[in-house]
């Protein structure tokens, strides 16, 4: 119990939100500001699906946006056939979005940087191409709708806010698979081939296996907020899943910082609430998104959750100065955060 | 059979094909000296084809709208270098990356621009599909093939600029210093070439093509503020098939994408015309990672 203790002190940020989170929606007033917490959460899970695979295995692939529509149709049609419903479609939408990222990514994971940007990009706009022409099983360019809410054990979650509960519990759990998995035996062999892949395929690491798997965690995640992304809007077409919105994914986890736990988090926040606070029409959210975008690469390299992580611990850091009692000192960034695209530290250099 | 089609289908395939070329040129010249990929590049060239577009409609001439619309893509290209892009030659990932935030103000600027302010005199541009008028309204016929004039001048000036450009790296220093920074940037400093210069000015260059390939597009393909979504695509699919970073790759690698196009257009299926281009690129680097031809081997980043 005292080991379970000090991981809770060790990462008390991450508790506080967990204890502060389910009461954001008493905070909020309009039905509009109910529906924002629940994108908050589904952007959440989708940006973190894309920080596990880039803090782990620095691989840029521009197909979430692709494997959300996976997970996002699979529940789709699922509940329109066979009538399942939210909680049997998640493990359908789980499985089918990693063995299409799986299937993606075993071949394309051949190729390196900016050729394997292309094969994925590629990918996500076939799949909206399929997802247009397959009327029969899609709805086509139309996409498809679905009516029934979740429930589990009889309770329905019917308005917005049980349903950002529930959503919450995903989201939360998406932020505890990435610390999970790069404590576990199997993150470490990722993080050796992310660090050095020539040392550890000559140890013996099947490295394009390893990262094929990451992926299709990654993937995985990414179908479930793809269900969770259907059961939000309630209906959902094509166009939403190319390319071009993976890039959606892409910039929040960039504007956010892989460095730390939180910053995905701090990511999807950001994108949700700074159009909304500042009035932005959707037209223009690109572009402010873009300018963002700039910026934090230019000024901010590492994104703003170090920034955030750091600025929370001064602050408390003052606070308890004031109060009195032993100083602190602050917690210095490690090298591998400084940057969003650190150099490797191979054998070449 | 038909060869009347047929034959058609060859001279489209031609003149597309030569747009594609000078549209992807650029992408591979800039990648093959500082390893950067500018994501807006179909951005400017459809940028381009809107000012061209606001000329005519003003009364301009053909060749007026497209020259003031490169040169003006030139400018807005040479100042996103100066100010943003040269910081990242360390990292060309964040080049990268600086591209694709300012592809989104690029486009939210197409479509409606900047938080309401357009350039007023340029009238309303936005989601309604353009076509620019042509220059010359003529046609010949050979046979049953129909070659419309203007078809024939977009060919004639991408085959033109082509040459041009490949003539300017063969025989001038300018262009040697180009290919020395190519080849080993490191080396080209320590003999003294500008590889600042060289990035820079090809930058510039390149994406000025793509300018002239929008605007060339423009008169032969309706298109709208989003149509860089997909002539994007294109022209990595060019590139990557090509090799990128190198030219000729590149010039082959248009003709094919253009031909794979118009054949599969006209004889098979219309609605997956995009998947072709979409299925090539997955095809090609899955049996040759690095590209059809030889080009300069992507690291990770």
């Amino acid at each position: 119990m005292s080991r379970l203790s000090s991981i809770l002190t060790r990462n008390w940020l991450f508790v506080a939100v967990l204890v502060i989170a389910p009461f954001a929606p008493l905070f909020t007033s309009t039905e509009r500001m109910k529906s924002n917490l629940v994108l908050i959460t589904v952007y959440v899970v989708l940006a973190n699906s894309m920080a596990l695979l880039f803090r782990n295995a620095r691989l840029l692939p521009i197909m979430h946006g692709a494997l959300m529509g996976v997970g996002a149709y699979t529940a789709a049609i699922a509940s329109d056939r066979w009538d399942v419903g939210f909680w049997g479609a998640i493990p359908m939408a789980a499985a089918l979005s990693a063995l299409v990222g799986g299937a993606v990514a075993y071949p394309a994971f051949r190729t390196k940087g900016f050729y394997l940007f292309m094969v994925t990009f590629a990918a996500a706009e076939f799949f909206v191409l399929l997802a247009d022409n397959f009327d029969s099983l899609t709805g086509g360019v139309n996409g498809m709708v679905v009516t029934k809410r979740p429930s589990i054990f009889g309770l329905n979650f019917d308005n917005r806010q049980s349903l950002y509960e529930l959503f919450l519990a995903f989201a939360i759990l998406s932020v505890v698979i990435i610390w999970a998995l790069e404590k576990s035996p199997f993150g470490r062999r990722v993080i050796s081939v992310r660090d050095n892949e020539p040392l550890a395929e000559s140890l013996g690491t099947n490295t394009r296996l390893y990262k094929v798997f990451v992926f299709m965690i990654s993937a995985s995640m990414a179908g479930v907020a793809g269900v969770m992304w259907l059961y939000h809007l309630r209906s959902i077409n094509p166009d939403m899943f190319g390319g071009f919105a993976s890039f959606v994914v892409i910039e929040m986890v960039i504007i956010g910082g892989v460095g730390t736990l939180v910053g995905p988090t701090v990511g999807a926040l950001l994108f949700v609430l700074l159009p909304e606070k500042a009035h932005v029409p959707p037209d223009q959210q690109p572009l402010l998104f873009g300018a963002v975008l700039i910026f934090v690469v230019v000024m901010m390299p590492a994104g703003l959750g170090p920034g955030v992580q750091d600025g929370v611990r001064n602050l408390l850091r003052i606070a308890g100065n004031l109060i009195g009692g032993p100083e602190k000192r602050p917690r210095e960034v490690p090298a591998d955060e400084s940057e969003p695209f650190p150099r490797q530290r191979g054998a070449s250099d | 059979m038909d060869w009347d089609t047929f034959f058609q289908q060859w001279i489209n395939a031609a003149v597309l094909g030569g747009t594609y070329c000078i549209l992807a040129i650029g992408i591979t010249l800039v990648f093959g000296l500082a390893r950067m990929i500018n994501f807006s590049h179909a951005a400017f060239g459809v940028f381009a084809g809107f000012i061209a577009f606001t000329m005519v409609g003003n009364g301009s001439s053909f060749w007026m709208a497209l020259i003031v619309a490169t040169l003006s893509t030139c400018v807005l290209a040479f100042l996103l270098q100066k100010a943003l892009l040269e910081r990242t030659l360390t990292n060309p990932m964040n080049g990268f990356i600086i591209s694709l935030g300012f592809l989104l103000i690029l486009q939210a600027f197409m479509v409606d621009g900047i938080f309401g302010w357009k350039l007023a005199s340029l009238g309303n541009w936005g989601m309604d599909v353009h076509l620019i008028p042509a220059a010359f309204s003529g046609r010949w016929e050979v046979g049953g093939v129909i070659i419309t004039h203007q078809r024939a001048l977009n060919f004639g000036i991408a085959i033109g600029l082509t040459l041009l450009l490949l003539a300017v790296l063969q025989w001038t220093n300018f262009g040697r210093s180009v290919r020395a920074t190519a080849e080993d940037i490191k080396g080209s400093q320590i003999v003294g070439v500008d590889t600042n210069a060289a990035i820079s000015i090809t930058f510039v260059f390149g994406t000025g093509l793509a300018a002239v390939a929008g605007v060339l597009l423009g008169t032969v393909i309706p298109f709208h503020a989003y149509s860089g979504h997909q002539l994007l695509i294109k022209a990595f699919a060019v590139t990557v098939i090509g090799g990128l970073g190198n030219i000729f790759g590149t010039i082959v690698a248009a003709f094919i994408l253009a031909t794979v196009e118009t054949m599969g257009a006209a004889y098979w299926a219309p609605e997956w015309v995009p998947a072709y281009s979409l299925g090539f690129i997955i095809i090609v680097l899955l049996i040759k990672p690095a590209g059809l031809f030889k080009g300069v081997a992507a690291e990770d980043f």
